[in-house]
């Protein structure tokens, strides 16, 4: 038998692998740039997030004084209710030597309350374990 | 008094910076215990340790009890023990905004 059969094939062809390639690094640049643009105005309005809590910050500091405060007495107000028949006890009594204004740790202004307060101050806004 | 003083002498401040808190800190966020850290300091600098001890016992204590926080635990221990005392003996009812429902106000 004489050689092969002439074949009607085209000549040559174009591979559809480079088009994939091409549609396939194609989407990435796309993606790249878009995620690019997203990105900076995410950061343009975290700035503006950020600001807005700077120009708050004297409101919530004042309103946290004022609170811890409240706390504050509160609690002397208490302890001279129960500590009335103790012999000896000083209420109000600063364990430091010094009389510099000392801020008071959660457990001092919180010791009087139930304890699920104690915990919602320390852990109620935190969403990592 | 160190010998040769190479951080100082260089103008460097390679590890200087992380031996006390109350050293300049990031953001210039102070430390908790910044004042009672820098007054003990500024009392026992230079002055040796045997005198140290001898004249800044009350700002090295002050120090200590703002990092353990002991004299104010025990405090606030025995103000809890003598309240369960009282509630039992039908003394004393804590008042109203004691008792864990959520505040109105700020």
């Amino acid at each position: 038998m004489a050689a092969v059969v002439k074949r009607h094939l085209p000549a040559g062809g174009s591979r559809v692998s480079y088009s994939l390639f091409a549609i396939g690094i194609g989407s990435l640049l796309v993606g790249y740039y878009n995620l690019i643009k997203w990105n900076r105005e995410r950061r343009r309005l975290q700035i503006e997030e950020m600001e807005t809590r700077i120009a708050l910050f004297p409101l919530l500091q004042a309103e946290s004084d004022r609170r811890t405060l409240r706390l504050l007495r509160e609690n002397l107000e208490e302890e001279a209710k129960i500590m009335k028949d103790v012999p000896g006890w000083k209420v109000g009594e600063s364990v430091f030597h010094t009389d510099r204004w000392v801020p008071p740790t959660s457990d001092e202004l919180y010791y009087l309350r139930p304890v699920s307060e104690l915990h919602n101050e320390k852990f109620g806004l935190q969403w990592y374990v | 008094m160190p010998f040769w003083d190479l951080q100082d002498q260089l103008g460097l401040n390679v590890d200087k910076w992380m031996l006390h808190q109350s050293s300049e800190q990031p953001y210039k966020r102070a430390a908790l215990c910044h004042a009672f850290e820098k007054e003990w300091m500024e009392c026992a600098n230079d002055i040796g340790q045997i005198r140290a001890r001898k004249e800044c016992r009350i700002e090295y204590e002050d120090f200590q009890e703002c990092i353990n926080r002991h004299k104010t635990v025990m405090r606030l221990k025995t103000i809890v023990a003598q309240k369960k005392k009282l509630i039992k003996e039908g003394k004393y009812t804590p008042p109203e905004h004691h008792s864990g429902k959520p505040e109105a106000r700020p």
